[in-house]
């Protein structure tokens, strides 16, 4: 989203969430410690003294507190934030517990309700009364971009909001094309509200 | 080809998503009774017909239809679409049923009223088990003496004690040992569980850890341990270790390891596979394995895992409850 035109260098949070990709016992090989929002916040921040300019991470209770942790150092203004939504395994993870899509959309209900946030209420109510999936998709970002805000405040430089690739690649495959082009003008009309 | 899905699900999302991208396939329809789903669905799959009632899949001449619903659903739902002649080739998710006594009823239904028929068992078709059962079959190891295998997860690691989902899921034996099973009787064949331990730690009686001891007839004896209530498995993982009278190898989702007795050792990351699929949706396996079903429905053959073929699983996972509760 951005129009600057210097090179960006991401730190990735797969490490965070104990992911390797190489191989699961590799992920758990490395311990508990970069798991930690404090431990986490300054390798990002090591990173970036070190030429990294940007954090690319999906949008997680693990590393919102990162955020966090970067924000209450004084240090989120140093960085471009690159939000991924939704955090697909965790979303699966709750699905497997909760009660499959159902139960998983009854707990997100719930969730956006507590968080107060007016406006993804109203995008919400009006997509359930109208059995608007697009309108359910607004909501959802809302949600996500305001967990966000609260969690790196108003110095952040958030980026950009991608769409993970489990949504993305099935999307295409299912010819949701209404989803990408709805994400699309939503992303982008935010973008020019500036919505940090 | 005209495919329709019943149970849009995760699992139902994903086989229709790697099958409305191969070519020759059209998906045609997905069928729910979830009317949260059913009311969403119609909005968003607007090229598909979107339908709550199997019968009503009758009028349109498919070729395929995929069950991706819950494994107690699976014995009527298959039986309704054989009784009604939905279709004559059938994708079930495992586990075929929720017992052997009704696996094997539908085995026979299919084998009167259809043609292709298979269970969902993915892990054959990822690369490195793929590449054991190859080693296997050159008999690398000589002759196979014992084996240990394990399913792990974290899927319901730190659950509340009060959850009823492990229970809807079939329990842990069925949703997820049902994989570590399957590969066992595709690499070693018949086996017959000698001693079984379950253990619950959710409400509703169902296990949610199991071990057990099993052999055959040619005095090969293995030993499984599965549990959904592992630390830090955030995916599941499943891994063999397979002793032979030639040396040992190692195999999980990852890397397949050959450490011969002439010191003679070497490794395959699945990297080195080939496990480039045409589209990427979950694990590759999932796709070649949607691939490899409708190519048999194409070419006229038979597909495996079958019906018949993955009954043996539901026979031990019965085998492993009735041991246990003997040993109980």
């Amino acid at each position: 989203m951005s129009n600057d035109t210097k090179k960006t260098l991401l730190v990735g949070d797969n490490p965070f969430h104990g992911i390797s990709h190489l191989s699961q016992e590799r992920g758990r090989l490395r311990g508990n410690a970069i798991t930690q929002a404090e431990y986490a916040a300054k390798l990002v921040m090591t990173s970036v003294d070190n030429g990294a300019n940007g954090f690319m991470f999906s949008v997680s209770d693990e590393t919102l507190s990162i955020l966090s942790e970067i924000r209450e150092r004084g240090e989120i203004s140093r960085i471009r934030l690159y939000a991924l939504v939704p955090y697909a395994y965790e979303y699966v993870r709750l699905a497997t517990q909760i009660g499959g899509i159902p139960g998983l959309a009854k707990k997100l209900a719930k969730q956006i309700v507590v968080s107060g946030n007016v406006k993804a209420i109203a995008a919400g109510l009006k997509g359930v009364l109208r059995t608007d999936p697009v309108a359910l998709m607004k909501t959802y970002l809302i949600y996500e971009i305001s967990r966000i805000k609260s969690s790196a405040g108003k110095q952040a430089n958030l980026d950009s909001v991608l769409l993970h690739e489990i949504i993305t690649d099935m999307a295409l495959a299912l010819d949701l094309d209404w989803l990408l082009k709805s994400y699309v003008d939503f992303i982008s009309k935010s973008w020019n509200e500036t919505w940090l | 080809m005209k495919v329709a899905v019943v149970g849009l699900g995760k699992m139902g999302l994903l086989h229709a998503s790697n099958l409305n991208v191969l070519p020759n396939v059209q998906l045609t329809a997905l069928c729910d009774k979830s009317r949260l789903i059913l009311k969403f669905s119609r909005r968003m799959f607007s090229k598909v017909c979107v339908v709550n009632d199997l019968e009503k899949l009758s009028d349109l001449d498919l070729d395929a239809v995929y069950v991706t619903t819950p494994i107690s659903s699976h014995f009527p739902i298959v039986k309704t679409i054989c009784q009604k002649g939905i279709t004559r080739n059938l994708f079930v998710e495992k586990t075929l049923a929720s017992s052997y006594e009704k696996a094997k009823e539908l085995c026979e239904l299919a084998q009167t009223s259809g043609d292709a028929n298979m269970v969902g068992y993915m892990k054959r078709f990822a690369v490195t088990f793929r590449k054991a059962k190859d080693l296997m079959n050159h008999e690398i190891l000589g002759e196979v003496i014992s084996f240990g295998a394990s399913a792990y997860s974290s899927d319901f690691c730190g659950i509340e004690k009060s959850s009823k989902m492990s229970a809807s899921r079939g329990g842990v034996l069925r949703d997820l040992g049902s994989h570590i099973i399957d590969l066992a009787l595709w690499l070693f064949g018949d086996l017959e569980v000698d001693s079984a331990r379950l253990e619950s730690m959710t409400e509703g009686g169902h296990e949610d850890s199991a071990r057990f001891r099993v052999k055959n007839s040619n005095g090969l004896e293995g030993r499984f341990e599965v549990s959904w209530c592992m630390n830090n498995y955030r995916l599941p993982e499943f891994r063999l270790m397979i002793r032979g009278s030639k040396g040992v190898m190692r195999v999980d989702d990852y890397k397949v390891g050959v450490e011969l007795d002439n010191g003679k050792s070497r490794s395959w990351y699945r990297h080195d596979l080939n496990d480039n699929v045409g589209f990427l949706l979950g694990d590759p396996e999932y796709f070649r394995e949607d691939a490899y079903f409708i190519r048999s429905i194409l070419e006229d053959r038979s597909a495996e895992p079958s019906f018949l073929t993955a009954s043996k699983v539901d026979y031990t996972i019965d085998q492993v409850k009735d041991r246990a509760g003997k040993n109980e």
